[in-house]
């Protein structure tokens, strides 16, 4: 198939000075969030589709397409709880590498995005959560790594994570035989930062992957969702 | 702490609570007598081949993260402080502290299929064990799109699977069918592994499993397709079953079907490339995609079917030379198929509807499933049809139900096995619709209902 084979594209943004487990966890969320609008799993911008459906005053009222908001709201709810294990696996144990796997399983992706962690040994100046995702959001939109290529259908989104064996999951499964697919489209985003040294370096990392995918979805009951943007 | 070790016969009545035997662990390591309180009946049983491997099946905690070594050093170990096992053994709680966190049961199976449906003494010093190790995918079965298409064109499923895992055990084929179907796979793999030319010896990883409608075809393709992925983990480290949807390859377009089926094979040839993973093919209802080309000559199909079939053909010719991959197919209507894809078929196994023997285990395993989940009680224990038969069938208290039961599964010889398995529910529903039940009222409620299967039956054939 043409998409076989596909060496793929590289995005490197380099951050100068030094990030904690939180903010990594925070890039990692950020970055999923772009993905899955960007490669039109979901209909709006995550926050934009948060601030819709999941404020406590648009829950009740008006009770048309109700099926679509339940969805929905199922949706939110899942990367929430995605977001909310990333970062506790963040705080537990050192993550150096992340796949996220857009496609239906994870033996035959459709696209394959890597993000990594590389310890550039900057100064120990330590940066905010604000300037990290800001700088991450810039580069990742100014160089558009997979910009032209063809949009996947609606599909279904994995998360492994590259971890030490010893960590203990409680959520992530443990998948020992999980190899890095070479099917579909492949994108590194290389993220290179001050980091703290690996708490546990020599040990042997297993792959852990999300329990179940987040499966994508389009907004089929509101035509002009996409000017909502704008208007609003 | 108690060790639990689930078996299905010779066992007296009253030691057995709901199916499993509650017994003090340090007894386990020594005589397995006297587990069944028989002395003695080691000698008696027929002694386990030692030529033949004893395969040992350990399920994995989804969450454990210990390597497949180190808990299979320990299962053997537990197994070799055991020593001895009758027939197929289950043990699902261990002393081992280890194994009790990692482990979820571990299981000595298919000993009964290898030695013809009869329990074995196998002594596990003696013999030779293979312990797999594996944890079970939960994801549940992915659609698979073929490019430019909406709708799915297969279902994939990575292996082992939560939903297929417990099948295997209970589908009951009378003759050697599911035995032949694994050694067929082994012999399909030592043949690819010994490099064997396909230009001198022949075979084309097709199984064709035909029969009348609910005897468990589908399922048993999909049952074997999980317990090759156990039993060669070793050497694969995937399992995959790609369960295509043959209407889905038909397209609305004049001879857009026949590449359809190309694309569809495009993207299973992806998945084959990959020489770790082994992938099973399942092509239920094989006729509506290789139907006979003969038909179509006559005038009644048109073109574009024989396009399908001719392609199906050729793919199939194609993906065999890989040596990872099993072509599984189904059907009810055989004289349909074309003659081509019947040839390429190595097995053609009829899978007909069970025996009085097969309806006795299929029964006594829905009850003990009901007694263990506390709808029938007082539950009592029913004896299988070789400690009847070693009883000369007399009629006493203890063999009454059994024999009632063997009555029952005679009576309702040529119902389909996916009809056995849903006759205690309507047992229930008809007749007796109270939480608790007790076996007497149960077994007769099961003989009205097998009753009314065939009015039922005999109503319907005089409609038409």
């Amino acid at each position: 198939m043409a998409t076989k084979g596909d060496t793929g594209s590289t995005c490197n943004i380099s951050l100068n000075g030094f990030v904690t487990q939180t903010i990594k966890s925070r890039i990692v969320t950020e970055i999923l969030k772009y993905l899955l609008y960007h490669r039109e799993q979901i209909p709006l911008p995550f926050d934009q589709l948060y601030f819709q459906y999941e404020r406590p005053e648009v829950q009740s009222n008006d009770n048309k397409h109700t099926l679509f908001k339940k969805r929905m709201t199922q949706l939110l709810k899942e990367s929430q709880d995605l977001f909310v294990n990333i970062d506790s696996l963040f705080q537990d144990t050192d993550v150096s590498h992340i796949i996220v796997l857009l496609g239906s399983t994870v033996i035959s992706p459709k696209e394959v995005y890597h993000i990594r962690f590389l310890n550039n040994e900057q100064t120990a100046q330590t940066l905010s959560v604000k300037h990290c995702v800001r700088s991450v959001a810039r580069s990742l939109i100014t160089s558009s790594p997979l910009g032209d290529s063809p949009l996947p259908p609606l599909t279904n989104m994995v998360i492994t994570a590259h971890a030490p064996r010893s960590c203990n999951p409680t959520w992530f499964k443990p998948k020992a035989n999980f190899k890095v697919p070479k099917m579909g489209r492949h994108c590194n985003i290389d993220i290179s930062c001050g980091m703290m040294h690996s708490r546990v370096s020599s040990e042997e990392h297993i792959w852990m992957q999300t329990p179940s995918g987040i499966k994508g979805l389009k907004d089929t009951v509101s035509p002009k969702a996409a000017s909502d943007l704008w208007c609003s | 702490m108690a060790g639990v070790l689930e078996n299905n016969g010779y066992s007296s009545g009253n030691t057995r609570v709901n199916g499993s035997v509650h017994i003090p662990a340090q007894n386990m390591a020594g005589n397995i007598g006297a587990l069944y309180n028989i002395q003695g009946l080691e000698e008696a049983l027929p002694e386990w081949e030692l030529g033949y491997t004893v395969y040992v099946e350990v399920l994995q905690h989804s969450n454990s993260t210990a390597k497949t070594e180190t808990i299979s050093e320990h299962v053997l170990h537990l197994l070799h402080k055991l020593g001895t096992t009758v027939g197929d053994t289950k043990l699902t709680s261990f002393d081992d502290h280890f194994l009790s966190q990692h482990v979820i049961s571990v299981a000595v199976c298919d000993t009964e299929l290898q030695s013809g449906h009869k329990k074995t003494l196998i002594d596990f010093t003696k013999s030779k064990l293979k312990v797999s190790v594996f944890q079970l995918n939960e994801e549940g079965p992915a659609a698979e799109e073929l490019e430019d298409e909406e709708f799915a064109a297969a279902n994939h499923w990575l292996l082992p699977a939560a939903e297929i895992e417990g099948m295997w055990e209970n589908l009951i084929f009378d003759s050697s069918i599911k035995l032949n179907l694994l050694n067929y796979a082994s012999t399909t793999l030592l043949f690819s592994d010994a490099k064997i030319d396909p230009n001198i010896i022949s075979w084309n990883r097709v199984v064709l499993l035909h029969g009348p409608p609910g005897t468990g075809k589908t399922s048993l393709c999909k049952a074997l397709a999980q317990k090759l992925c156990i039993r060669l983990s070793d050497r694969y480290k995937y399992g995959q079953l790609v369960e295509i949807n043959s209407h889905s390859l038909f397209s609305r377009w004049f001879s857009e079907s026949g590449k359809l089926v190309m694309k569809m094979f495009s993207k299973i040839q992806e998945l084959v490339s990959d020489p770790d993973s082994l992938v099973c093919i399942l092509i239920d209802e094989v006729e509506s995609l290789t139907s006979a080309r003969k038909s179509a000559l006559a005038g009644t199909e048109p073109s574009d079917a024989i396009r399908v079939v001719n392609a199906l053909l050729t793919q199939i010719d194609i993906i065999k030379r890989n040596p990872n991959v099993l072509i599984l197919a189904t059907s009810n209507i055989t004289e349909a198929i074309d003659l081509a894809f019947i040839d390429r078929a190595d097995i053609k196994q009829y899978i007909g509807p069970p025996s009085a023997h097969a309806i006795f285990i299929i029964f006594t395993s829905c009850l003990t499933e009901l007694m263990k989940k506390g709808v029938i009680s007082p539950s009592q224990h029913i004896l299988p049809l070789d400690a009847l038969e070693a009883m000369k069938f007399k009629e006493v208290a203890v063999t009454a139900p059994s024999l009632f039961l063997l009555k029952i599964a005679k009576e309702s010889v040529g119902l389909s096995g996916r009809t056995l398995r849903k006759l205690p529910f309507l047992a229930h529903a008809m007749f007796l619709q109270t939480s608790h039940v007790s076996l007497p009222d149960f077994l007769t409620a099961l003989q009205q209902i097998v009753i009314k299967q065939f009015e039922e039956r005999e109503s319907l054939s005089k409609d038409t």
